[in-house]
């Protein structure tokens, strides 16, 4: 019975000694002398001499240890993550792209101990942050040779299922990042199920394309380790060429994709998504925001025999707690597709239209922030420790849940109760639209909102033809009183940034 | 200076807001390129220099500043 996540993975090495655990798809890898690639069995090894090195820095039970990698770096990244855990320590996984500030504010909040980082720059942090006790971990090639002296021998852990594994940082509406923490425990009913759920072995080649420092990632991760499937990290430079991307995908023979629906949304923009290309894909999950049915439709058309599957989950219960195998193309394209049923060891239930989630993959919490962990973790009559997710739902005729919008995204407009998600997929239905987003803005004038939606078009079109093309779907009161054509801004997990398109509006009026 | 990259810089600068100091500034590093202004800039090749973009052929190494996207237009031509 696997209690540590970390114990997946030395069981997959007893199992499996030679089967690569992490290979780095790289053009010019023969020449290279970095270590792009790993098999299980040596990536134990590895991980368990750079624990005692973080021991003997002096890591301990409960400590934080934050890691900061670009994604070429994964191999040392992986390696970093079960050493932290193999010191019955928490690991803070940081994107390698975050303003200074931002990273800054991050180890503050956290207390974290060690900094590991490999190929980001950090001069401008070093100058940022305050404290003077953080160490820093540059994993490069001399500090490897070094590392490589340790023992081998694995580790005695102390730690127990409940105790956490990570904390990850999410948006905080305040501007300060919150950091949620998740369990042994919680990752476990997470990887369990899906492997089980989706026939995960061994011989699976799994995508790793979310940064380390997006929940997406836990599902790769542990679903690798557990099984003892190879992870092939994709690198942020290939998501960005369609044609290297897809080529990546065939020469490694990925069998099982995973990644935000707008990586999928760009690679059929590309023009490349035929029947014929793809061959060994078996497993296409997405999550992380709704994937626009029109693009869906498409994907699925093209590949009638790959499986499909919506995910669904707040960062703060682990990963997935609701699915939905999409069973044919669907055909009402201004409808997002379903968020679906409980995952195993989980439970949704929708309390005034909110959806709550219950069950082994709720988190603790928010990182010493007991006032907003009371705010959204609370006790249910007959239900136990639940979060409010903040997401609106409604349950479908055959049990299956759909998303509607946030709760901080439902409007009145005019006295008209409007779901900006409703407005979206009505905007996402039109050919023409790249990207949109409604958001509803105070307007001074009549003390109410006023609905101002942004749009990125692939061909030009002008503000009152987008209008009456929306009024063939949805009500004339939700129909914008303003077009605003640009660019959309994205947080750092790749989702459309609307504060800071509503602030940027307010600026601008100003 | 050839004409396409002027073109270039003129619409990249243009759409994204950024200011690309020279023609060698690699546009991913700097954030210049990413999914969405990628699409926009293979639909203004195709469209307004009437060059047809090979998606296949484009990579991180051939396709990340001002001058090596304009000598990879040329070979298209």
């Amino acid at each position: 019975m696997i209690k540590l996540i970390q114990e997946y993975f030395t069981a997959s090495a007893e199992k499996y000694p030679n089967n690569i655990a992490v290979d780095v798809w790289h053009e010019e890898k023969k020449t290279k002398k970095e270590a792009l690639e790993m098999s299980f069995s040596r990536l134990d090894q590895y991980s368990n001499q750079l624990a005692r090195h973080l021991k003997s820095k002096g890591v301990k039970r409960g400590d934080r240890v934050a890691l900061m990698f670009m994604k070429i770096a994964s191999v040392d990244a992986i390696a970093s993550i079960l050493a932290i855990l193999k010191c019955d320590a928490v690991y803070v996984p940081i994107g390698h792209n975050l303003p200074a500030a931002r990273v800054a504010k991050i180890l503050d909040d956290s207390g974290a101990k060690l900094l590991i980082y490999r190929l980001c720059p950090i001069e401008e942090l070093k100058k940022q942050i305050k404290r003077q006790d953080l160490q820093f971990i540059k994993l490069d090639y001399d500090d490897r040779l070094q590392i490589y002296q340790e023992s081998t021998d694995p580790l005695p852990y102390a730690n127990t299922s409940d105790d956490a594994a990570y904390i990850m940082y999410t948006s905080g509406s305040t501007g300060n990042p919150k950091g949620v923490m998740i369990t042994h425990a919680n990752i476990i009913n997470a990887t369990d199920w899906a492997v089980e759920e989706f026939g995960i072995t061994s011989e699976d080649k799994m995508s790793q394309h979310p940064p380390l420092s997006f929940d997406l990632s836990t599902f790769d991760l542990y679903c690798a380790f557990k099984t003892g499937a190879t992870l092939y990290p994709v690198s942020d430079n290939l998501s960005l060429f369609p044609g290297e991307l897809i080529k990546f995908i065939e020469e490694t023979g990925l069998t099982v994709w995973n990644s935000v629906p707008s990586v999928m949304v760009y690679l059929w923009n590309s023009g490349l998504i035929k029947p014929d290309r793809l061959p060994t894909l078996r497993k296409i999950f997405f999550n992380g925001e709704g994937f626009p049915a029109r693009y869906l439709a498409e994907w699925m058309k093209t590949y009638p025999d790959k499986q499909f599957v919506n995910m669904y989950g707040p960062t703060e219960t682990t990963v997935q707690c609701s699915f939905y195998r999409i069973p044919a193309p669907p055909t009402d394209l201004t409808k997002l597709v379903p968020i679906g049923k409980a995952t195993g060891g989980m439970e949704i239930f929708a309390v005034d239209g909110e959806l709550y989630v219950g069950g082994k993959g709720v988190g603790l919490g928010y990182w010493h922030n007991p006032q907003k962990t009371a705010e959204s973790f609370i006790e249910f009559p007959g239900k136990g420790r639940v979060y409010k997710t903040g997401d609106l739902v409604s349950l479908r005729g055959d049990g299956n849940y759909e998303f509607i919008g946030r709760k901080d995204n439902q409007v009145k407009v005019r006295g008209n109760r409007i779901e900006l998600g409703d407005v979206d997929a009505a905007l996402y239905s039109l050919p023409y639209v790249n990207e949109a987003v409604a958001i509803a803005i105070p307007d001074i004038a009549t003390d109410g909102n006023k609905l101002v939606v942004f749009v990125d078009l692939k061909d030009k079109k002008e503000e009152q033809y987008i209008k009456e093309d929306l009024a063939k779907t949805i009500p004339n009161y939700m129909i914008p009183d303003e077009v605003r054509f640009s660019k959309l801004p994205k947080t750092s997990t790749g989702k459309i940034d609307r504060p800071k398109l509503k602030n940027d509006y307010l600026r601008s009026k100003n | 200076m050839t004409t396409y990259e002027a073109k270039i810089k003129t619409f990249l600068e243009k759409e994204t807001q950024h200011q690309i100091e020279s023609d060698g500034t690699n546009l991913i590093e700097k954030g210049v390129l990413d999914s969405f202004s990628m699409i926009k800039l293979i639909n203004f090749v195709e469209t307004e220099l009437g060059v047809k973009v090979d998606m296949e052929e484009i990579t991180p190494g051939n396709f990340n500043s001002v001058e090596t996207i304009a000598r990879k237009i040329e070979t298209w031509r």
